[in-house]
């Protein structure tokens, strides 16, 4: 490539739009907004992961997300504004880019933590309570299968 | 700006200025950071390098709306609104022009004490003595049931001080306002000081009105306000009918009808058959001269060419006055009155219809359905 043909190209990519991309803290204050989130949540936030699957493995359901619009541009009181910045230091994983509600938010860390590579395309569809659900199935299926053969090794043993 | 005084914000006023609690996102957030090379000038205040924002009790407020402006403006901001807020000022102190140009009204005073009197009957024992000013109004108040509600506007307006009050402080060009203390505010709170604050600069532009007003006012300080409250009864309803007299206002400016009603009447015809006629208004404008009587009710009679409202009644030997007189009006009614009841000739059969059928011409208007 010639010195000139270089210059083009980078000259062309500086021209180039760049599409404006919702970000975290647009969504994050939005649904801080709507669903008028107060500090207690973010108590809430700290005691998550201790009492949120102890009983729900009974109960499968298949949540699909509700549908919500987020502004290209969200601004937010002060307080609202102290809310979204905490909950975004407390829960930093990439999931939060595709929560439809507080619930959400509250699963998304334990989420991550049972598959830290869900496909996009299943975090924008499915209620992360589906998807926990489904994980964690998975995972105690996975252990089941190991532990029986485990045990088989030892019979054969 | 109605949804925000609307809303359950609290406002910061400062230095005669709204200042509303700053937005943030992260941007905005750092840009503020940036500003904060804050001097603090008093307690609870601290403002950053530019006068834009200000931080009271910890929290961000951004300069918005100037509170002179908006009450100088709040016409062209929003004008329903403003027209509601005026016309509720100017009803609290009965500021609207029609209020006061009722007891300026000329045609309205020759109508009352001197058109009514000849033809409303006084009962005051044997004497028939003509009433004045004050006996028409009595006569008024007994005949006509004028509801309560106007005797108390009648009170209302005969108190003064309210108004005297308003008029002394614009003469004395005391501020028409109190601006309002620096510091929180809720949205209701301040929503209330800007009605006060615009309902004051309404009284201030109607300077002149207060100043006309004041002086109609003082000279009914004497007057019953059981009087007032005819006059007010009249500028509302526009109308009174007593002993068949009566008068109403139009809508064009200053015009009233006067009339008097003919009450049922037989005419007679060429072969002696008597006709009922129903009763009719008629009346006189004092608008347009000469004056003339027409009926104000759809009728027919000989004297008429037609059946429809307001036909003039054809008069011979009748010159139609042209001022507007007690006089004028009265002879015209009197005037238009008689041709009905006994202008009529039988035997010329006079006017542009007869009452019997004459077989020499198409009659356009019978009177079968009159005939007894």
């Amino acid at each position: 490539m010639t010195l000139l043909k270089e210059i083009q190209v980078e000259r062309a990519k500086h021209r180039a739009k760049k599409p404006l991309r919702k970000n975290v803290f647009n969504r994050i204050s939005s649904i801080v907004k709507q669903y008028h989130l107060q500090q207690c949540f973010l108590n809430a936030l700290d005691h998550a992961q201790e009492h949120l699957w102890k009983d729900d493995s009974e109960r499968f359901r298949v949540r699909m997300k509700k549908p919500m619009k987020f502004p290209l541009f969200s601004l937010v009181t002060q307080k609202e504004y102290s809310i979204t910045v905490s909950i975004m230091n407390r829960v930093e994983n990439p999931y939060l880019e595709f929560v439809h509600a507080p619930e959400e938010i509250l699963m998304s860390e334990y989420l991550y933590r049972l598959n830290p590579s869900i496909h996009p395309e299943r975090l924008m569809r499915f209620h992360f309570e589906t998807l926990v659900m489904y994980e964690q199935r998975k995972r105690d299926s996975r252990i089941t299968i190991k532990e029986t053969r485990k045990r088989d090794l030892a019979c054969r043993e | 700006m109605r949804r925000l005084l609307d809303s359950d914000l609290e406002l910061l006023v400062e230095s005669d200025f709204i200042y509303l609690p700053l937005l943030l996102d992260p941007d905005i957030e750092k840009e503020t950071k940036k500003l904060f090379g804050s001097t603090s000038d008093r307690e609870g205040y601290e403002h950053f390098n530019t006068d834009h924002i200000i931080k009271h009790r910890d929290c961000l407020f951004v300069k918005t709306i100037s509170i002179k402006s908006l009450i100088k403006h709040f016409d062209a901001l929003n004008p329903y609104y403003y027209n509601r807020l005026k016309s509720h000022c100017l009803e609290k102190y009965q500021l609207s022009g029609e209020t006061d140009a009722i007891f300026l009204d000329e045609t309205l005073e020759l109508i009352l004490f001197h058109i009514m009197p000849h033809f409303v009957r006084v009962r005051r024992g044997l004497r028939r003595k003509k009433p004045d000013k004050e006996g028409i109004l009595d006569l008024i108040k007994e005949r006509v049931d004028v509801p309560q509600s106007y005797y108390r506007d009648a009170l209302r307006f005969i108190n003064v001080e309210a108004l005297n009050r308003v008029y002394q402080d614009l003469e004395n060009h005391r501020p028409i306002f109190n601006p309002p203390e620096n510091g929180l505010w809720r949205a209701q709170e301040l929503k209330e000081w800007l009605h006060e604050a615009i309902q004051a600069n309404i009284l201030a532009d109607a300077h002149n009105r207060v100043k006309k007003t004041l002086e109609v006012r003082r000279q009914l300080t004497h007057t019953k306000p059981e009087h007032i409250a005819i006059y007010f009864y009249i500028a509302d309803k526009g109308a009174i009918e007593i002993d068949n007299f009566g008068f109403y206002k139009m809508k064009s400016y200053k015009e009233y009808w006067i009339y008097k009603r003919t009450g049922q009447y037989v005419l007679k015809d060429y072969y002696g058959r008597s006709y009922l006629f129903p009763d009719c208004r008629v009346a006189v404008s004092t608008y347009y001269t000469p004056l003339k009587p027409f009926v104000i009710e759809k009728y027919k009679h000989p004297f008429l060419r037609g059946q429809q409202a307001g036909q003039e009644i054809c008069l011979t030997g009748f010159e139609a006055p042209d001022e507007l007189t007690a006089d004028a009006v009265i002879q015209t009614l009197e005037e238009g009155i008689t041709a009905l009841l006994y202008g009529y000739d039988a035997r010329r059969r006079n006017g542009y219809h007869s009452l019997d059928k004459t077989f020499v011409h198409i009659p356009t208007i019978t009177f079968e359905d009159y005939r007894l």
